[in-house]
């Protein structure tokens, strides 16, 4: 099946690519990016006794779920906590996942959400996990509203029961047992966090101002997020609690790929897509940057269809306008600037006491949005500290201490090569000077190693537009119903599917994995049915 | 099940919910159908960050008996349009076929930004005796030689957020090619690092950017204290002599106390020196050291087993869909064994840190250099392991990816 490859660059190299290795078969189904959907998607199928082939164009699994190594510290690259995971009594979707599939990781325990501070508004203090230990908690910084927080954190239970309830009976989803069962879940979906919380619920502004520090975590303020996904976040987050990996992410995705080939499936690194062929509409294989050409049915792409629609369907005539309005459509979610810090203090030396802080020069209504329009340090800031989850995640005497600001899409559309590395330096010195003032602590002259990472690293390394690390942003027509009622009418080239942060599933970890399942068990069922 | 909630109204909720889809289509139906283009910001990733970089010879310079400077511009003719900024102590990843064998070497950059920016790169390479690929360059390489190679990469760089402004720079032989373009880009920035070279040669005839760095010694002697250490010195050697001791830096350097060490050089030079910086008692932070490509000799490496020296193994290597089999010395990483049986593996660093090459040990016995293990914890978990930085103890059975 391979094409005779393309000579390229600038020296001849006829000769030696004569004889190059080439992907020879051809697969049942392509997974295109070796990310968290990707290789959910590539056990289940591989598990059902299909035959995938994972092609991923970085030497390494995971997207953004991975690690780095500076001097001797290895650094997480991405996850701060992992909200679905659950403990073995109460396991959680990607528990049950991972179980379902055979991986196994080891991880630490999250006792708590965050510390919050607020200083402009005299906020100081942290917030548990478990909907209990939460509600004592605010209830300790604004006393008196237990009960209303208990009716909400009801209802944010109702949403998250009846969106398992959704995703397990997608095919025929009977909305008269919806509306029965789920009635506020159904009420709730068309509108924003803000019109349910504060239409349906007597909270003060203190409240809402603690209640909505959690936006952070969906990259998308509560004046324009989907409720429904607010809801099952919060209440997954305090049913099902918070966990990191022991070993940085790197960990969790070498499990999945290892686990992949085990089960008889193969990953090709390296190995970038350029082409996706499309035949009448339907996907007929792929053609890879190193000169391989495969056949394929179906396609599982783990990247955007920005991406897809715009660089890869071969030829271009075969993408239709309604794919390219879907794009244009869309809202491209928040970056991140990360400063990767990797200090010779202990972090009980450094003075640090809990593993996450939000810091925010205040969350007061008309200033809690407002954000950068250039490259500057937005209000809103988070220091997380590996080593308080992790005592050993670095050497005895070190720490890791990672600080993050988000940006929107565009922010830094307009930076030229010449200044970036003195612009990112700049910021990165603003928000240590902001984190040593607001905490107290001491970090400049701990400083072994630093990595500071931009919109445009993260462009770099995924491949996403914008360097987006939250896929489409899951305002009300875009969030995870709506997305998920027009799933088939959107798939415009058949048998072309998208999984991970970028799918129909929204974004974060969890629902990476989950939406990678959940295709790759559609995809079971077609192939069975033809046999 | 919670009591009911009603946002707007019994009725609007529901309504609001059926027209979800249609008000969804009505979205996508406003949006414009024209295929988005490349913006300001794809570009400047592209260029940022290019997967290759098309170079062409503009200039070639003597530098010593043995050292050339190679000035390479873009070959825009081949896609490269315009040149990838990088950081002072940088190198590129250069690819080379030499006698049919695929193969890349690393090569700081010894120009600066700012140069990058007019559209030129310096690259400074000196002539290694029997160097396969040092000999190649001395060969082949003049005016209008097309040359291919990574965007610029390493982390050998002065970093303000945690580097002291006084800088004690320590270079040996071709290491003192960063720390040229650290200087020079400290100058042109004009701004308030100071900088105390000691670069060990063998001889003056030995001294790469000898008028150079003089040069620049002379006028800006407020930023500069430049030491030439001789080991095997003529006779009219008027500096000082030796090897760089611990004293000696201590001595030249006018104290050590807040300053930040910049080391770069061959690994003998390393082996010595990491003995006398103990010495000194600097923190681990106010040292960055370059891993400067592979160890010639693995000897150099503590714990290195004698007796493999002399052996040859056989490696069993899966790529893409094909199996090959090849020899690997015992004394050898396995990516030079790959690479010299022609299967053109990735690399880049050469030094264990990067982990391009990041590859599969199936089954058997590997030797990794403990100065330069750069494996994450996962990867020693499940067996991968970096060939740059690995030799073989026995037989081999590794699967690889191509090189990108």
């Amino acid at each position: 099946m391979a094409r005779p490859p393309t000579i390229k660059g600038g020296i001849d190299l006829k000769t030696t690519k004569k004889n190059e290795p080439h992907l020879r078969s051809d697969y049942d189904v392509v997974i295109i990016g070796g990310g968290n959907g990707g290789l959910t998607a590539g056990c289940k199928l591989a598990a059902s006794g299909i035959k995938p082939i994972i092609l991923e164009k970085n030497n390494l699994p995971g997207g953004y779920a991975s690690s780095f190594i500076r001097g001797r510290f290895e650094f997480e690259a991405a996850l701060h906590a992992m909200a679905d995971l659950g403990s073995i009594e109460n396991p959680g979707s990607v528990r049950k996942l991972f179980d379902e599939i055979g991986v196994k990781t080891d991880w630490a325990f999250l006792p708590d959400v965050y510390h919050l501070i607020i200083p402009e508004d005299g906020m100081d203090g942290v917030l548990s996990t478990g909907v209990d230990e939460y509600i004592e908690g605010v209830n300790s910084l604004v006393p008196g509203y237990k009960e209303e927080l208990y009716r909400y954190f009801a209802l944010c239970n109702e949403v998250m029961e009846a969106l398992n309830y959704t995703e397990a009976h997608m095919d025929n989803l009977n909305k008269i047992y919806l509306l029965k069962h789920f009635p506020n879940f159904v009420r709730t979906i068309p509108y924003t966090v803000e019109e349910v919380t504060e239409k349906c619920f007597k909270f003060p502004e203190e409240i809402l101002n603690i209640l909505y520090a959690y936006w952070g975590y969906l990259g998308v303020p509560t004046t324009t997020l989907n409720f429904t996904l607010w809801a099952a976040m919060l209440a997954m987050f305090h049913d099902k609690k918070a966990y990191v990996p022991k070993n940085r992410s790197h960990d969790i995705s070498m499990s999945l790929a290892e686990r992949f080939i085990e089960l008889g499936g193969r990953i090709e690194y390296n190995t970038p897509v350029d082409k996706i062929l499309v035949s009448n509409g339907a996907v007929t294989g792929v053609e890879t940057s190193q000169g391989d050409t495969i056949m394929t049915k179906h396609i599982i792409a783990n990247l955007s269809p920005h991406a897809a629609y715009n660089k890869l369907v071969y030829p271009q005539s075969e993408v239709p306008e309604k794919a390219r309005q879907l794009c244009n459509s869309r809202e491209v979610g928040i970056s991140l600037l990360s400063v990767f810090l990797g200090l010779d203090v202990s972090y009980e030396e450094l003075g640090i006491t809990d593993y996450e802080f939000f810091i925010a020069d205040t969350m007061k209504r008309d200033k809690r949005y407002i954000f950068p329009t250039k490259p500057e340090v937005p209000q809103r800031m988070i220091v997380c500290c590996l080593n308080v989850a992790v005592p050993e995640a670095s050497p005895p005497g070190t720490c890791i201490l990672n600080l993050s600001v988000t940006y929107e899409a565009g922010v830094w559309d307009n930076v030229k090569q010449e200044e970036y590395v003195s612009l990112k330096q700049d910021l990165a010195d603003k928000m240590i000077d902001k984190a040593e003032k607001v905490l107290g602590i001491s970090i400049r002259n701990h400083i072994e190693e630093i990595e500071i990472a931009t919109p445009m690293t993260m462009a770099y390394y995924a491949g996403h537009t914008k360097g987006a690390v939250y896929g489409y942003k899951t305002t009300v027509w875009d969030s995870l119903i709506p997305r998920n009622l027009c799933i088939e009418e959107e798939q415009y080239i058949h048998n072309l599917e998208f999984v991970g942060g970028f799918s129909f599933r929204g974004m974060g970890y969890c629902s990476s994995y989950v939406s990678g399942g959940i295709v790759a068990d559609g995809i079971v069922k077609k192939l069975r049915k033809k046999v | 099940m919670s009591k009911k909630i009603i946002v707007k109204s019994k009725i609007r909720d529901l309504i609001a919910f059926t027209k979800l889809v249609s008000l969804r289509r009505k979205k996508i139906m406003k949006a414009s159908p024209e295929k988005s283009e490349e913006d300001s910001f794809d570009k400047v990733v592209r260029t940022m960050h290019p997967k290759r970089m098309f170079l062409k010879i503009a200039e070639v310079k003597d530098q010593t008996e043995s050292t050339k400077t190679f000035t390479l511009v873009p070959d825009i003719a081949k896609g490269t349009k315009q040149l990838a900024t990088f950081r002072p102590g940088q190198y590129l990843n250069i690819q080379f076929v030499i006698e049919d064998i695929k193969i890349s070497r690393n090569y700081s950059l010894s120009s600066t930004p700012k140069d990058a920016s007019n559209g030129l790169y310096m690259v400074t390479v000196r002539k290694k005796e029997k160097g396969f690929v040092t000999s190649h360059i001395f060969k082949t390489w003049k005016k209008g030689t097309l040359v291919e190679s990574s965007g610029p990469m390493g982390n050998f760089v002065y970093e303000p957020l945690r580097d002291k402004q006084n800088i004690i720079a320590i270079a040996g032989g071709c290491g003192i090619t960063p720390i040229f373009s650290l200087l020079k880009d400290s100058i042109e920035k004009q701004d308030n690092r100071f900088f105390t070279i000691l670069y060990g040669v063998k001889n003056s005839k030995d001294i790469i950017f000898k008028d150079e760095l003089s040069e620049i010694a002379e006028k800006f002697k407020t930023k500069v204290n430049l030491n030439f250490v001789a080991s095997e010195p003529e006779e009219q050697w008027k500096g000082p002599i030796g090897f760089i001791t611990a004293e000696l830096i201590e001595k030249l350097s006018n104290g050590i106390q807040d300053k930040s060490f910049f080391i770069c050089g061959p690994q003998a030079m390393y082996t010595f020196l990491d003995k006398e910086i103990e010495k000194l008692s600097i923190p681990h932070r106010l040292v960055r050291k370059e891993l400067f490509g592979e160890v010639n000799d693995p000897l150099d490496i503590p714990g290195f087993p004698l007796s493999n020296v002399d052996k040859i193994f056989t490696v069993k290597v899966h790529i893409a869909d094909e199996i090959r089999e090849v020899q690997a010395l015992g004394k050898e990483t396995v990516l030079i064994s790959l690479e010299k049986a022609g299967l053109a593996p990735p690399s880049r660093c050469r030094s264990g840190e990067c982990g391009f090459c990041r590859s599969k040990l199936i089954t058997g016995e590997i030797f990794v250099s403990n100065i330069n293990d750069g494996r994450r914890i996962a990867d020693k978990k499940f067996n991968w392991f970096h060939p740059c930085s690995s030799y073989p103890l026995s037989d081999l059975e590794i699967r690889i990816s191509r090189a990108l």
